[in-house]
């Protein structure tokens, strides 16, 4: 029994040691190292036919902020090479109105109603894949607030024919609204500034995200298409592209202003999916990952870090109780003990949910230096994160053998106007959202100019 | 026991300080604003130029007017002060500057010519042309006319003119050149960045498209189509490969094209493509490393993962970019026919005599003429 404990406890600083050699090695290679090839000179010069795809779900209000979002936007709106396809999802409320009276006045806009079949976005995605006549399909969630040059720095990496997919950095702009808000800001700047863009310079597999990026059509067929069955539709995806031999571009210079959940309720419902879609992706695709021809040594391994990363959860949970469960057993145990915990605090630095080390680091390069000082409190979000993971994987695996499948949860909207989280957004007098959010959006994103 | 206390106590107050200022944030927010991204951002090319003539129509309404305390250039019609302290020269036209240095910025309401050697430490703007002579220092020039520097120019910005530019021999531009005409650039030429709907370096001869116009004018992209008898099915036969979908073979490894090889899909090779003369892509290529041989025929983009060298006489449809250095050998045609294109290097672009390109080059490092 003692050396079970021994071994977890063991195990566990090992998983951790390399978690955390990974992420330094991001920070440091963000920081200090050249990029990779930068295809954001080629931006309003390489346009391919573009579809927007937008599934919606119940998104009255903010269904029109990114729509008018994208109808401003300065890609050629030719008849043959733009296209906006918002998908009507089993929605209850006036979201298919609203999609029927842009489609009325807008000929871009040509809305996909779905009140029959499977429920999700990626059943969604599939089903305006077939409808779609652009040979780059762009991707935006309908909280998304797409900037007006944004399809542009997307669509022109696609002009390198080994990219099948694109991702763009994402932003949060209720930032000011929550203590979690700002510490998903935090966690997001992490993750998009320094983890994709050295992973993308490492020639890793930079991870598309589901939502500000595209995915070439026919890359998409060859990979085998959109996983209805998937919570992870976008892990998902990433994982088949990259075995199928398609890179990933990371474009940073994309960014793209989104909603992160307000509420620690929200949030829990976020990561639970999170978790059980990409562990799910873990089963599917390890084998394969690991067959593949097309990947190097050094992206199968980050690859496997990559799939397993929610597993780390219930592994530090585990060790951390083994540890407790050997002091007071009386073992002596110091050295592991002193190790783990020293891991642990190294993981908590520059681990992947409180990547302390990457976080600063983005910090410095956005040049948000004040913000840093909330760095300790996320610790919190950390503590949370573990929790949650490792109940949606208990959740997952007790599901697996029982035969349950898991329902797919759509993340509330909290725009209402002054983006503070105080509770979901209704509609505006007209009946749906009337613009508010858009104009506060922009608002905010006010940059100083140069001369 | 006390000292096992008093390093407790000492490790909690150090732990409590780091939360101390995380708790403060949180509850007195000073950093609160999302990251800034500018959602109404559209690029544009020449957005020096443009950016620069707004603000000095700007200061030339709010500058204040200077009294003609000592004698002045000839030229020199008024001189006028913005709230920083930041003068402004409002030239007449004709010819200016000698062997001194010049602190003021310069506005100039007809043509403009700069003497040989003068030093401008601040932007000048003419509503007319600007012409420089051999050896000037400029620090950015705008013209509503045609821009000429003479040789040996050093620009620490950036040049824009609405018309011609030409740049002569050993002329080197700090950052963008641009013109919503055309650049001409002599040998010796050197700038981080370019940008104009025709780009052409000494000797060039223009396709004859349009004698009328008296315009130089690229080739229309028909010319580039493949037809469909040249398609050769057999290039990649004995040579490790895979299909990335419908359109688009893998090659794992380094591909050798032999002399008029017709590719009719998207190719990608892991290792290093090198292809004999008159040999014709009609999709987009990419591999490790590109040498292609002369009088080649590309229709769609081109992706180099370190260098890329484009023989003599090819044609490139879109646009070309590269990790390492790109090399466009003599008679090089990139875009054309009303389609803009990109040459784009981590490193250096070289450019030979006779090379066009309808764009940008953009350069890690410099773009060369050779």
């Amino acid at each position: 029994m003692l050396l079970a404990l021994e071994l977890t406890a063991l195990a566990s600083l090992l998983v951790m040691a390399v978690y955390t050699l990974r992420h330094l090695l991001f920070a440091l290679n963000r920081l200090f190292c050249p990029h990779r090839m930068n295809y954001t000179d080629l931006a309003g010069f390489h346009l391919p036919s573009i579809s927007i795809l937008l599934p919606m779900h119940n998104e009255e209000a903010v269904a029109q902020d990114v729509l008018e979002a994208l109808l401003e936007s300065d890609y050629p709106h030719d008849p043959g090479r733009f296209e906006i396809i918002p998908i009507n999802d089993h929605s209850t409320d006036r979201t298919g109105e609203i999609l029927d009276e842009y489609a009325e006045r807008c000929p871009d806009v040509k809305p996909l109603h779905r009140q029959g079949g499977k429920r999700g976005k990626a059943a969604a995605l599939k089903a305006a894949t077939s409808i779609a006549r652009g040979e780059i399909l762009i991707l935006f969630d309908a909280d998304y607030v797409p900037g007006k040059s944004l399809l542009k720095f997307l669509a022109a990496p696609f002009a390198d024919p080994e990219v099948g997919a694109v991702m763009g950095r994402v932003v949060p702009h209720n930032v000011g609204s929550s203590l979690l808000t700002r510490l998903l800001d935090l966690e997001r700047a992490g993750g998009y500034q320094i983890s994709q863009q050295a992973r993308y310079d490492l020639g890793l597999i930079a991870q598309y995200g589901g939502t500000t990026g595209g995915v070439r059509r026919t890359a998409l067929q060859a990979a085998g298409g959109w996983n209805a069955l998937s919570l992870a539709e976008d892990t998902d995806l990433t994982l088949r592209l990259a075995i199928h031999g398609w890179k990933i571009a990371y474009v940073n210079r994309a960014e793209c202003y989104e909603e992160v959940p307000a509420t620690w309720e929200v949030r829990r419902k976020q990561i639970e999916r999170w978790a059980i879609g990409h562990t799910d992706c873990l089963h599917r695709h390890l084998g394969p990952l690991l067959r593949s021809p097309h990947l190097s040594g050094k992206a199968k391994l980050d690859g496997v870090l990559l799939l397993c990363v929610y597993l780390t959860a219930p592994l530090i949970v585990a060790g951390s109780m083994a540890c407790m469960a050997l002091f007071v057993a009386g073992r002596s145990f110091l050295p592991a003990l002193t190790a783990f915990f020293l891991a642990s605090t190294c993981y908590n630095a520059v681990g992947n949910f409180a990547s302390f080390f990457e976080i600063g680091s983005s910090v410095i390069l956005d040049g948000a230096h004040r913000r840093v000082r909330l760095l300790p409190l996320n610790i919190g979000n950390f503590v949370f994160s573990t929790a949650t993971v490792s109940m949606a994987l208990a959740k997952y695996y007790s599901g697996r053998i029982l035969g349950r499948s898991l329902p797919w949860n759509k993340t509330l909207r909290y725009r209402n106007g002054n983006g503070n989280g105080n509770g979901n957004s209704g509609p505006g007098p007209n009946g749906h959202g009337n613009g508010r959010g858009l104009n506060i959006i922009r608002a905010k994103s006010v940059v100083p100019k140069s001369t | 026991m006390l000292g096992y206390f008093a390093l407790l106590i000492l490790f909690l107050l150090f732990f409590s300080f780091s939360f101390y200022f995380g708790m403060r944030e949180w509850l007195r927010p000073q950093d609160a604003a999302p990251v800034p991204v500018d959602v109404e951002y559209v690029r544009a090319e020449n957005y020096f130029g443009v950016s620069f003539r707004r603000n000095m129509r700007e200061w030339l309404k709010t500058a204040r007017a200077l009294p003609p305390e000592e004698p002045r250039d000839g030229s020199v019609r008024a001189v006028l002060e913005r709230p920083n302290g930041e003068r402004i020269l409002c030239l007449a036209g004709g010819c200016f500057g000698g062997r001194g240095e010049r602190e003021e910025l310069i506005y100039s309401e007809r043509d403009l010519c700069l003497a040989e050697g003068a030093v401008f430490h601040k932007e000048i703007y003419s509503l007319g042309k600007v012409e420089t002579g051999a050896g000037a220092q400029l620090q950015a020039v705008a013209a509503d006319g045609e821009i000429s520097l003479g040789v040996d120019n050093a620009v620490s910005r950036w040049v824009d003119a609405r018309h011609k530019i030409l740049l002569r021999r050993g002329t080197v531009v700090r950052s963008r050149v641009s013109s919503m005409e055309s650049i001409e650039l002599e040998r010796q030429v050197s700038a981080q960045s370019l940008f104009a709907p025709l780009i052409f370096t000494a000797d060039y001869r223009p396709v004859p498209s349009s004698p009328a116009s008296g315009k130089p004018e690229e080739r229309p992209p028909a010319e580039l189509s493949v037809q469909a008898g040249e398609v050769s099915p057999a290039y990649l036969n004995g040579i490790p490969c895979s299909r990335l979908a419908e359109e688009t073979w893998l090659v794992r490894g380094n591909l050798e094209l032999p002399a008029g090889t017709c590719v009719d899909t998207n190719l990608v090779v892991k290792g290093t493509l090198c292809s004999g003369p008159h040999c014709c892509f009609s999709a987009d290529v990419k591999a490790g490393g590109i040498e292609l041989g002369p009088s080649n025929r590309i229709v769609g983009n081109l992706v180099s993962g370190s260098v890329l060298e484009i023989g003599q006489d090819s044609l490139v449809g879109e646009s070309i970019i590269a990790e390492g250095d790109i090399l466009l050998r003599a008679g090089v045609r990139v875009g054309g026919g009303g389609r803009q294109a990109v040459v784009s290097a981590g490193r250096d672009v070289r450019m030979e005599a006779n090379v066009a390109v309808c764009g940008k080059i953009a350069a890690g490092g410099m773009v060369i003429t050779i």
